[in-house]
Parts: structure tokens; sequence; C-alpha cells
């Protein structure tokens, strides 16, 4: 899987964000690196919603902060707009970025506690010496669901983990982006105020003209969100899928392992009456006993970084990494024997 | 194993009589904020081999509960316990500490959400088992480290002889919380009481240890508590299971009738707020409004009023009690419950 290639590219298009062969990597001592992401390349047309889904160690996260140059990724491209990101410092650096955007997983600890929401929201305007108008304030937060008159003056402790995710996303928008990321935006919620907070992303998005990039782990939350749904591996592509083909077309072994684990699944199944036991798991017992540990970011499996959990790897994997190739309707897959509709 | 002699001194229960009978349990934790009641007058019965799964959403108590019916909460200085919890005959919370202990990773197995904290990072993997098994059997040394390595083929830790050897920090999420799991069936427990057993690990880790704890019920016949906020965790894997909401159990029923036709408002409420992957994308969703009230100042009637679409007058004034109106085995707590014939709740 380890997908190498930019077919999936639409180059022609107006983007508002390209991303060229980003690579990110840590130095860990002793001269091992972490390969965190080694070689993406994806685009964001306007009002796209990309979905980035994978499990943790697949780079995904490592990725969107790469996008923000925090920090700057160790090699690749990062254009939104059409301004190269990776090659600014300082201050142009800071007044460029502002057009991207990031809501992270933890909404209470992404915020001073000693602030006052008011504050908290105005605070992006501050740092780039303008003043917040305090009208925008208060017209952000309520299109967040907040009344500012209520919890304007709160502090974070004194607002629930959904409603700091608002005020987490009003301090996003102050900034007029173009682009908003969303590193797991949900969690950390509980599932009934999870669903509070994806209404309000697709509110958001529509009534600010935003494209949004949409990290996680969970599948059903990624689809229902998502326009176009990346799936990464230990810093690798494995697909790039159209989010309502993802359940049933969704073509690459590990995409395959992923949507056969999700317990969700279970929920229409027991409600239809049918027997769970009969789900198969591709490639992975079915008695619980363990399939083979994620490799070791410090040394990834040569070829497909997949082929040592995959159930179709032979030795062109372990030789060969698969490019992405197209496989119909907007959808690319990165696998040397998966089938591909003609 | 070498059970047989301490099945020989313990009182056998009556034929018949359920394994594990909670009675109106209640559970008071004193905060700085005042007291607060995380359980509130719960009843269940689990049978022996049953599976019972427990769903909630943060606050909801269900881990309190778990904790409160395993005698880890007791009444002491900052806790007030009420009610009855009667494991094979004996009322738990009337035990003296010694015989708590040895119920604990003996009859009790305990699974817990984090495997790295419930590990000791200075000691071994296969000596966590190791003391486990000797504190509750009289093992020698060669025995007990022969039985470590069975524990830990059996839940399907592969090359046992090499990571018994391993400190916690060298094995992976899903292998540590295979070890934890070889601890809580060291001393073939007739109860495992799992509690988001892998709300830590990734989805496809999540499914294998799933699939483990299944098939280590189906070959032990241990009746299993499994409590989580995941419904979808609970669904493929529970015969029964009770929904709790700010303290109290509002619905139960055997899983197939709770997911297929829940007739509490909460239960029907939450089942729609989760996205589904066979829907199309960006698909409106039924979101619950507001948040999960303040247990230390709990509305008063029925607790989720405030948040529920139907919620009426009587709603706010009365608290409805948990009944099972049909006698199907199917309980709720609702006063305008979905009808049993609607398929309102489900998708």
């Amino acid at each position: 899987m380890a997908g190498v290639g930019a077919q999936h590219l639409r180059e022609g298009s107006e983007r508002v964000l390209a991303v060229d062969d980003l690579v990110v990597e840590f130095p860990v001592g002793r001269g091992q690196r972490v390969h965190a992401v080694s070689g993406i390349s994806f685009d964001l047309l306007p009002g796209e919603t990309l979905g980035i889904l994978g499990e943790s160690g697949c780079g995904k996260s490592s990725a969107g902060r790469a996008l923000m140059q925090l920090p700057a990724p160790t090699s690749g491209r990062v254009r939104l707009g059409g301004v190269e990101l990776t090659t600014l410092k300082g201050r142009d650096l800071r007044r460029h970025r502002a057009g991207m955007q990031m809501i992270f997983q933890d909404p209470v600890s992404s915020l001073n506690p000693r602030r006052k929401v008011r504050d908290l929201v105005a605070e992006g305007p501050g740092i780039r010496g303008e003043r917040a108008d305090p009208a925008k304030v208060d017209e952000v937060l309520r299109s967040v669901g907040l009344d500012p008159d209520v919890v304007g003056d709160r502090r974070p402790h004194e607002l629930s983990g959904g409603q700091c995710q608002r005020v987490c996303i009003a301090r996003a928008l102050m900034l007029d982006p173009d682009v908003l990321i969303c590193d797991e935006p949900v969690s950390s919620l509980d599932v009934s105020v999870q669903a509070q907070i994806l209404n309000l992303l697709e509110d958001t998005k529509k009534r600010y003209a935003l494209s949004m990039i949409f990290i996680a782990h969970d599948l059903a939350v990624v689809k229902n969100i998502s326009d176009r749904i990346m799936v990464m591996y230990l810093g690798k592509v494995c697909e790039v899928v159209p989010a309502a083909r993802l359940a049933e077309h969704g073509l690459h072994p590990y995409t395959r392992l992923l949507l056969e684990s999700v317990p969700e699944a279970y929920l229409t199944d027991v409600a239809n009456g049918a027997s769970v036991d009969g789900v198969g798991t591709g490639g992975e017992p079915a008695d619980g006993s363990a399939a083979p540990d994620l490799p070791s970011p410090l040394a990834p499996p040569s070829g497909c970084r997949f082929r040592t959990r995959c159930p179709l790897a032979t030795d062109l994997c372990a030789e060969v990494e698969p490019t992405i190739r197209p496989a119909g309707d907007g959808h690319f897959v990165a696998c040397h024997h998966v089938e591909v509709p003609a | 194993m070498t059970d047989t002699e301490l099945l020989a001194d313990r009182p056998r229960p009556a034929a018949g009589a359920p394994l594990l009978e909670v009675r109106d349990l209640r559970t008071t934790l004193r905060t700085a904020r005042g007291p607060l009641t995380a359980v509130d007058g719960v009843s269940f019965t689990l049978a022996r081999g049953e599976t019972l799964g427990i769903v909630g959403e943060s606050g909801s108590g269900k881990s309190v509960l778990g904790r409160t019916v395993m005698g880890l909460h007791r009444t002491g200085p900052r806790t007030e316990v009420a009610g009855s919890v009667r494991f094979e005959g004996r009322d738990v919370h009337a035990m003296p500490s010694s015989e708590l202990r040895s119920l604990w990773g003996g009859r009790i197995g305990m699974v817990f959400q984090d495997p790295m904290t419930a590990l000791n990072p200075v000691k071994k993997a296969g000596r966590h088992v190791e003391e486990t098994l000797r504190e509750h059997q009289s093992l020698g040394r060669a025995a007990a480290q022969r039985r470590v390595e069975e524990l830990f083929d059996l839940v399907g830790i592969p090359d046992p002889r090499r990571r018994v050897g391993q400190y916690p920090h060298e094995l992976s999420g899903g292998m540590r919380q295979r070890v934890v799991i070889a601890m809580a069936l060291a001393n073939d427990p007739a109860l495992l009481i799992a509690d988001e057993p892998t709300t830590a690990l990734d989805v496809t880790v999540q499914r294998q240890i799933l699939d483990l704890l299944d098939r280590l019920q189906a070959e032990l016949g241990m009746a299993v508590i499994l409590i989580s906020h995941n419904l979808g965790v609970v669904a493929g894997r529970a015969d029964r299971v009770a929904v709790m909401y700010a303290g109290r159990l509002v619905e139960h029923a055997d899983a197939v009738t709770l997911f297929r036709a829940p007739r509490h408002r909460y239960t029907a409420a939450l089942l729609e707020a989760i996205p589904r992957l066979e829907q199309a994308p960006h698909l409106r969703l039924e979101a619950i409004e507001g948040s999960p009230p303040d247990m230390v100042a709990p509305p008063s009637g029925c607790r989720f009023a405030p948040r529920c679409r139907f919620a009426q007058d009587d709603c706010r004034e009365s608290s409805p009690a948990l009944t099972d109106p049909q006698g199907g085995d199917h309980a709720f707590a609702c006063h305008h419950p979905v009808s049993p014939t609607a398929r309102e709740g489900v998708r």
C-alpha cells in the first residue's frame, strides 16, 4: 500500500489546497527516524470535504499539522490558494497560513483555562495585531450555537466538552479561513453530542464557504461528513475513494479490514436479526487471536507497507511499492493485486 | 488446574439462582460540590454464562456501577453504598476486606480501559499473571510459569515463551490488553467485568479483542458484564443490554429487541444520533440537543426530559419507574415510550 503517485490529483481544476509529496520524519536519536508521513499527495477543491481515515500511527495527524507548518514538513510542497507555504517564514508564514485553521481532538485542553470565551474567540485577530470587532465575536459565537450573553464571560471549565468544541470552531472562524482542518474533532465527545458537532460543521462549511479536511479514525463519522476519503496506513496512501463508494466499493485490503472491524455494523445486523458470528474478517483470524502487530514506523516494511498484514500479499509486494491507479468514478487505489473494475 | 480444591470449599448457590443479583443499588460519592449519586437505584440479575452489556454516555454511572458491583466502591468516608450485590449467594458489601480481595482476580476478573495503567511498567508481562495465580492458588513457581504460558496462548499472544519476559512498554496496546485479560482469567472467574476494554485500542485491534472475549466466554462459560459507551461494541456481543442515563437504568432488554425496537425515548434518540456506514454521505444526523445533566443537581422527574423532544409536563414532575408492561423481559422507564410497533427508533 504504499501508494506513491499522483494520479488522483486534479491539477486542471481550481484547487484551494494542493499538497505534493509530503514527507514528515522525526529524528528519535541514534540516527533513527520515525517515518510518520512518507510522500503523500492530495488536493482540495473549493467547498469540498476531504476525509483522512486511518488508525493511530498512520500519519494522519502529522500530515494535518504539516499542512499548518506545525512543524514544517521534512520535504514536499503545500500550496494554499497558490501560495507556497513551505518556503515562508515568520510574519509572512503567519499571515498566509491564517487562511487555514485547525481544530483539535480535545477541545478543553486546546483552550486557555484562564481566559473567558469572548477573549478566546477574539484572540486570533489580536495575534495579527488587529483588534477583534466585538460584533463579529458575537456573530461568530451565535453561528456556532452559543449565546454570547450567556457564555461570553465563562471560562472553559464552566462549559461542556461539546460547548468547548463550539468555542474552538468560533476561534477558527474569526480569521475568515478558506480551509478548516479538523483533527479528530468529535472522538472525545459523547455520542449524543458528536452528532451536534457534525451537523454544526456541515452548517458552518456552507455558511462560511469553507473547504474542509476532516481527520478521524471512525469510518462512519468520516463517511458522513466527507465528499472524498483518503485512507492512510503507516504514512502512505492506500486508497482515495468518493465517500458514497466507501462502504460497498472500498477496494484496498486495508480499507476492507477497517470496514469489517467497524462495531457499528453490528447495530444494523443485530436489529435485522442477523447473526454476528457470520461476519468474516478478511485476512485476520476471527477467533480473536492476534494479527501481526503494526510494523514500526522506524523501519517500515519494504514495498507495500501493508503487506505484513495483507491476505493478498505476494513477493511482488515486498519488492515493488504499488502506485496509485484509477479504479473508476473518481476512485483510486494503491495495490498490486486488488481487481479494479474496468 | 488445581481449581477443584477451591471449588470444594466455596458455598454453592442454590440451583437456578442467578450468579449475580443487584438490588436497588445506590452509590453516592462525596465531592467538593456536594453528594453525587452516581448510581441511583439500579437492579438487575445475571445468569451464569450470560453477557450483559451496559451502555451509557460519560457520567451515566456505568463505570461506578461496575466498580460497586465488584466492591471496589464500598461504604467509607467518601462513599456510601445502599442496596445489595449478591454474587454466588454472598453479599459483596457485607464481606470483610480479606474475602473481597480473594474475590478480585479470583471468582471475579476485571479488565479496564487502559492496559498501560493496569500493568506495572517495571514488572514483566508474565510476572503480572504469575502473581495473580499464586495469590489465589498454591502453585510452585515452575507450575505457575507453565500456567502463565498456557494463559498467554489462550488469549492469543503469539510466542508466549518470549512474551512473558517482556515489559509492558515492549508490547503493543492490543498485546497489553491481552495480558490484562490473561490476568483476569488466571483463576477461572465465574464473572468477568470488562469496563471499556477496547476504547483505548484501534478499530482493527478492538475487533480482535472483542472476538477473543467472545471465544473465551464460550470456552470457559463465564458470565461477562461488558461496559461501553459504544452501542456497536455491545450490540454484537451481549445477550442482554441495559441502557443507563444519569445514574439510572432507563431500558433493559435482550440485545435484538433493544436495538430493533427500543421503547425508551433516550435509547431511540441515541440510536438515531449515530452515523451509519450504510447511510449516504452528508445525511443530517438527528442530534440530541443539550448535554447530559450535572449529577450533583440532577433534574427532577425523568432525567432525560430536558433533552427529550417528546417530554410533557408529567415527565418533568414524576420519575417514570422501570417497568415491563408486556411481561416480555423488556423493561423501560418512560412515560411516553416509542410505540412497540413503530420502527421510528431504527433506521
